[in-house]
């Protein structure tokens, strides 16, 4: 399987079956979760198993749920597009979904699927590079239409499931499809009572085209002329997403073919997340990721693949990680499995005071350790909660120094005590000069959430302590109101004052006196508004602790930025770091330099050949080049250079032999792609880069 | 949402914004310090439908996203607006280092000679290519570096924009020097290979490699993890890596079917690939003509058997057959699937382009970087290199060889064709010699009865690469050898 198994002249790909015997019955049911992987003895295999098990859970119905606004309005439209006549037009629904490929397929998945439920069975879903002309993609579509209906249809038929399976590709065409259609809907109708009208049985065909753009413009319009004449016997709707504008589609059908087609326009949502688990991300982590989804590829299902790979990555670190479980009997239940050298393991990471006993005696271990567990879960569950409350309180602030989304908040949070922060401070300073009216919407929307969470439980705890206060301060405010009218006459007072005749220079100073006096006065609402924020605040810097400052945190927040490379390659760069300074990989004392422009004669040849390449312009003479590598790799030979070369037998070993090394090396560039050959001028080379 | 039937829909509700140049600029100049100076074209509006994200004038900066580069962008990207040394001055400041005083005097003074050589030296370049082979002493004493002046001097106070505008017109500065000049001017392979078995590295960096694969082997139960979660590995950095991909094959994919892949091998293609796994693997009957089909019906067929897992290893998935949208599509619809993992190397450096977003998607790489510093023997060993000896193209000695095993009339005639080439050598537009031309001339000479005869000869020239028949645009076939002028002389004189 070595080595010289995989070269050959003759032929690139080679198979090794490796006992592999392809089995003959295909249609064998597949068991459920039998899904097994080498791993699962693992403790935290089996931790991380079920904990994406969930989340992919939680994930797909947050998606059926965003997806379901969407889809009901299209569903309408599309049940509703044949009821009443269509005088040659196809109707039409594009769909804008705003560039997001990756994710969009998942979205026309569901989307088909919710067809096939609730609307009709009759499906197609055509993807640009499997319909290049409009042969293929009439076959593809007949054969979706066809095909896919047999197999809905249940194991009844599954006689004719095989006849129609024998109709050849070249064969499926529109009037095939017709002649189906009809065949389908005339059963239908002669078992059906007779005041069913035939026109509101019939199931419409939808045809989704969910990358238009991608679509050449002259299949499109041939197919949507096409089927223009058929669309009074077989009632077709279109669905098509559109990533950029609904002027593309102006632009790629012109008024014929536009004609034909009823467009109507649905926007769908920009999608929105948040995710529930005890694994939880670090602040680095968490701030790549949402770096990485807001500017490279805006993909909600590449984010999602990120935090799998950030949580494999945190459970592979070994059996503690298990411990990263939202059952605190699931938890008492893997202490209890834990062996000694797991304990050791975990407990190397600690900087916790009584160091020394807790490697040794492993049952002060898990003891310390499930402590330390409940704690940092009770203070991360808090910190949910009021980073939540502070949330509300913040995100309209002006110029919102916390940050608008939570998000924001809670990479902030987790990596700081967000509560030192001086952007905290500005926002409470903010909240200090707000309007009695915000600051009760605020408060009414924070009251709402905290007594969302506490409504089953009745003992008392520091929640319902919290909800309390709030309470009494909400009672106060709204007192306030009533109380009000106590402060008005005060003001007219004063108001009455000023309309007293006197001359300017009077007034003026009263005036002054007066605007003094009010700064430094508060009213009884500025009293109450200062309390209250007093009161957030303290419980803000009770709660809002980071996690990092626990002990073992290391179990439920993962935080180590390395990942990057991992996600993101760094490709270009580790080859130039490679090629620039060798030391950088080898770690050899010969090698070293003081900056990236230093030659060793030590290096790899292809590290000379590449800094040597990076003097030269656009075009390199490789005769040159491989004198300057000569004397680069062997300069005790420059003595008398003519010398050498005239009578070659005498160095010819050495000589031929560098020649070719710096053969080599050149290759390895050529193949990197920094240097091409050039028909320019004779042995000349061009550079393919600009930079070192 | 569902908005009625009115064309322009999604107006962003930002209020007071600069012009999106504006922004662009802004942008541009934020991003610079990293060196990723991106193209951010005006259509960032689609970017940005997150409204509530978007209300300020201040543009999200990635916190995280360029911090902690091994290298930062600058150094790979920019235009560099330091000097060039030139490779004299280069090898003068490497040479001078680390040598003892007495080398180091004999060095400087040796380059000021080259240096200067190189100034008096100015157009006799057409003496020096034709004395070049006989004669080298006078040429050779210039030494190593006459003319090195790779660096166009005029471009080296414009701006960047300047060259790049000027580029195609400008002439090339570099100097006349040839590989002719040496003994053998290209290698051929066999002798580069056997020369390049004997090179030793030095000890330290033997040791320094051995502890580089160490940990990258060290990561291999880690990868099995990984790409039994569904993601896809893929490899780089400097060196080859087929060595790490095939022991991690050997080691840990024994039990499991495996396809290796080279993607440096010529005439490799994606349908070979799939024939591999529909016919060789499967055993199907049935084997579409179709690759979107094929790999539809591979995706089916594994999708039936969600026990087995299929390990595809891709030796250069960047390689040049391999390289266009279809077939890195296909590849892409293949490791999505749950049950087919992907493993692949990358070493062009402008690999990573060939994949957008969505095959990215797909792919579901996680990057790994295994550089190895081991050479590319195989990889190259297809590679039609520069200074290799192709087989492709002709050189003197395989020449004289296959001459010698001609027969006397065919001798004969392929020296006709030497003697007209030479003698139009002069003529910058030789098309070659043409047909009609050789055969009359043959027939002339007895040498050939009849015009077949003629072209069975010539099929046995052209087998062997000795000449290259061209058609004209008028029809008229031309024969032409690919060898150079003075070696086509040499040659002509040992077989006079």
């Amino acid at each position: 399987m070595g080595d010289q198994h995989t070269v050959s002249v003759s032929k690139g790909v080679f198979v090794f079956k490796n006992n592999f015997k392809p089995s003959r019955k295909k249609k064998h049911k597949m068991v459920v979760g039998a899904n097994k992987s080498i791993f699962s003895n693992n403790l935290w295999y089996q931790s991380y198993f079920a904990l994406w098990k969930k989340i992919e859970q939680d994930i797909e119905e947050l998606n059926v749920e965003m997806l379901v606004s969407v889809l009901s309005d299209l569903m309408i439209f599309i049940k509703n597009s044949h009821d009443n006549g269509t005088d040659g037009e196809i109707p039409t629904a594009a769909l804008l979904t705003g560039i997001n490929m990756p994710d969009h397929e998942f979205q026309f998945k569901a989307l088909s699927n919710q067809i096939k439920l609730t609307v009709s069975p009759h499906v197609s879903v055509l993807h640009s590079q499997d319909c290049q002309n409009l042969k293929y993609l009439i076959e593809n579509m007949v054969n979706q239409f066809i095909n896919e209906h047999d197999t809905c249809t249940t194991h009844m038929e599954m006689e004719e499931e095989d006849s129609s399976k024998q109709i050849k590709k070249s064969l499926l065409n529109l009037p095939l499809l017709q002649s189906w259609y009809e065949d389908l809907y005339k059963e239908n109708i002669s078992t059906t009572p007779k005041k069913h009208k035939s026109k509101t049985r019939r199931n419409v065909l939808v045809v989704i085209i969910p990358d238009l753009e991608s679509f050449s413009a002259q299949v499109l319009q041939k197919f949507i002329l096409l089927v223009s004449w058929y669309v009074d016997k077989l009632p077709f709707v279109f669905v098509f997403g559109i990533a950029t504008s609904i002027n593309t589609l102006h632009t790629m059908l012109p008024y014929k073919v536009s004609s034909k087609i009823n467009i109507r326009v649905f926007n769908s949502q920009p999608s929105l997340f948040a995710l529930s688990c005890p694994f939880k991300l670090g602040g680095r982590v968490f701030n790549l990721l949402i770096d990485i989804f807001l500017f490279y590829d805006f993909s909600v299902s590449n984010f999602i693949q990120n935090i799998k790979f950030a949580m494999a990555e945190h459970f592979s670190q070994g059996n503690a990680r298990a411990l990263c479980t939202s059952d605190s009997k699931e938890i008492k239940r893997i202490l209890q499995s834990f062996t000694h050298e797991d304990c050791e393991n975990e407990g190397k990471n600690e900087t916790y005071q009584n160091r020394i006993k807790l490697l040794s005696d492993d049952e002060y271990f898990k003891s310390v350790l499930e402590e330390e567990i409940t704690k940092i879960r009770k203070c991360v569950r808090r910190l949910h909660v009021f980073l939540k409350c502070l949330h509300f309180l913040v995100n309209d602030l002006p110029k919102a120094p916390l940050g608008k989304q939570v998000r924001e908040l809670y990479s902030l949070a987790v990596s700081t005590n967000i509560t030192k922060t001086p952007e905290y401070k500005e926002c409470f300073q903010l909240l200090g000069f707000q309007s009695k009216e915000e600051l009760t919407s605020k408060l009414s929307k924070i009251m709402k959430y905290v007594s969302s969470l506490l409504n089953d439980t009745n003992k008392p705890n520091k929640m319902k302590i919290f909800m309390d206060e709030l309470n009494n301060y909400w009672n106060e405010i709204n007192n306030l109101d009533m109380n009000t009218p106590e402060d008005k006459p005060h003001s007219v007072q004063e108001d009455n004052l000023i309309l007293g005749q006197m001359d300017r220079k009077q007034l003026k100073e009263k005036l002054l006196g007066m605007s003094k006096q009010t700064d430094k006065r508060m009213n009884r609402y500025e009293n109450l508004r200062k309390n209250i924020l007093n009161f957030l605040s303290g419980v803000f810097e009770e709660y809002l602790i980071e996690p990092s400052s626990l002990y073992f945190h290391e179990i439920f927040f993962f935080n180590h930025i390395s990942i990057q490379n991992y996600i993101v390659g760094t490709h270009r760069s580790a080859i130039h770091n490679a090629l620039n300074d060798p030391q950088y990989y080898l770690q050899c004392k010969c090698c070293e330099i003081p900056n990236s422009l230093v030659i060793r004669p030590s290096m790899p040849d292809i590290c000379i050949t590449y800094k040597l390449h990076l003097e030269c312009g656009k075009m390199i003479n490789l005769y040159d080049w491989l004198q300057a590598f000569l004397s680069i790799v062997d300069p005790m030979e420059s003595e008398d250079d003519s010398k050498r070369i005239v009578d070659p037998e005498l160095q010819y070993p050495l000589e031929i032999n560098l020649q070719a090394r710096f053969t080599q090396a050149i290759t390895e560039l050529e193949f990197l792609g920094f240097v091409k050959s050039s028909k320019r001028k004779a042995d000349h080379v061009s550079r393919l880069t600009w930079g070192g | 949402m569902a908005s009625g039937s009115s064309p322009l829909i999604r107006k962003t509700t930002r209020q007071k914004k600069p012009s999106l140049k504006a922004l662009e600029s802004l942008y541009i100049s934020k991003l610079k310090h990293s060196g990723f100076v991106r193209q951010s074209s005006s259509d960032d509006d689609n970017n940005f439908t997150d409204e509530d994200d978007y209300q300020d004038v201040e543009i999200e900066k990635p916190k995280l996203l360029h911090s902690n580069d091994i290298v930062h962008g600058d150094e790979i990207f920019k235009f560099h607006t330091q000097k060039r040394q030139g490779l004299a001055r280069k090898v003068a400041e490497v040479c001078n280092e680390n040598t003892p005083y007495i080398e180091r005097r004999k060095a400087k003074t040796k380059i000021e000679k080259l240096l200067q050589d190189a100034d008096s030296s100015g157009s006799d370049n057409t003496e020096e290519s034709d004395s070049e082979v006989e004669i080298p002493k006078p040429a050779r004493s210039k030494g190593k570096f006459s003319k090195t002046k790779l660096q166009p001097t005029a471009s080296r106070g414009r701006s960047k924009y300047n060259i790049l505008q000027t580029a195609p017109q400008k002439k090339i500065c570099t100097s006349n020097n040839t590989l002719d000049k040496l003994e053998t001017p290209r290698l051929p392979q066999y002798q580069l290979q056997k020369l390049l078995q004997d090179t030793k590295l030095s000890q330290e960096h033997e040791r320094a490699l051995k502890s580089l694969s160490e940990i990258n082997t060290g990561f291999f139960s880690k990868w099995v993890f990984l790409l039994n979660e569904n993601f896809n590995i893929l490899v780089y950095g400097l060196g080859s890596k087929r060595n790490i991909l095939n022991q991690f094959h050997t080691e840990y994919l024994k039990d499991s079917p495996v396809i290796v892949v080279n993607g440096f091998f010529p005439t490799l293609s994606i349908k070979s690939i799939l024939d591999g796994i529909i016919v060789d693997l499967l055993e199907l009957e049935e084997n579409p003509a179709n690759i979107n089909e094929a790999a539809e019906l591979i995706i089916q067929e594994f999708n039936s058997m969600p026990k087995t897992h299929l390990y595809l290893i891709v030796h250069n998935i960047e390689g040049e057959i391999l390289r266009n949208s279809k077939t890195q599509n296909i590849l892409a619809k293949l490791s999505a699937t749950k049950n087919i993992h992907l493993l692949a190397s990358i070493d062009h450096i402008n690999a990573p382009l060939i994949w957008d977003h969505k095959k990215l998607n797909k792919f579901n790489y996680i990057w790994w970087d295994v550089t190895s510093f081991s050479p590319y023997t195989v990889e190259n060993s297809f590679e039609l290199s520069l200074m290799v000896q192709q087989s492709g193209s002709l050189a003197l000695s395989s020449l004289r060889n296959v001459f010698v095993s001609l027969t006397s009339n065919s001798k004969r005639i392929y020296t006709i064709i030497v003697k007209h080439q030479l003698q139009n050598a002069k003529n910058q537009y030789y098309q070659g010699l043409a047909f009609k031309d050789l055969y009359m001339a043959c027939r002339e000479a007895f040498i050939v009865s009849s015009d077949l005869a003629l072209r069975a000869q010539l099929a046995e020239f052209t087998d062997h690469k000795m000449v290259k028949m061209k058609r004209s645009v008028d029809g008229t076939e031309y024969l032409i050898i690919p060898l150079a002028k003075d070696l086509l002389q040499k040659f002509l004189e040992e077989n006079a």
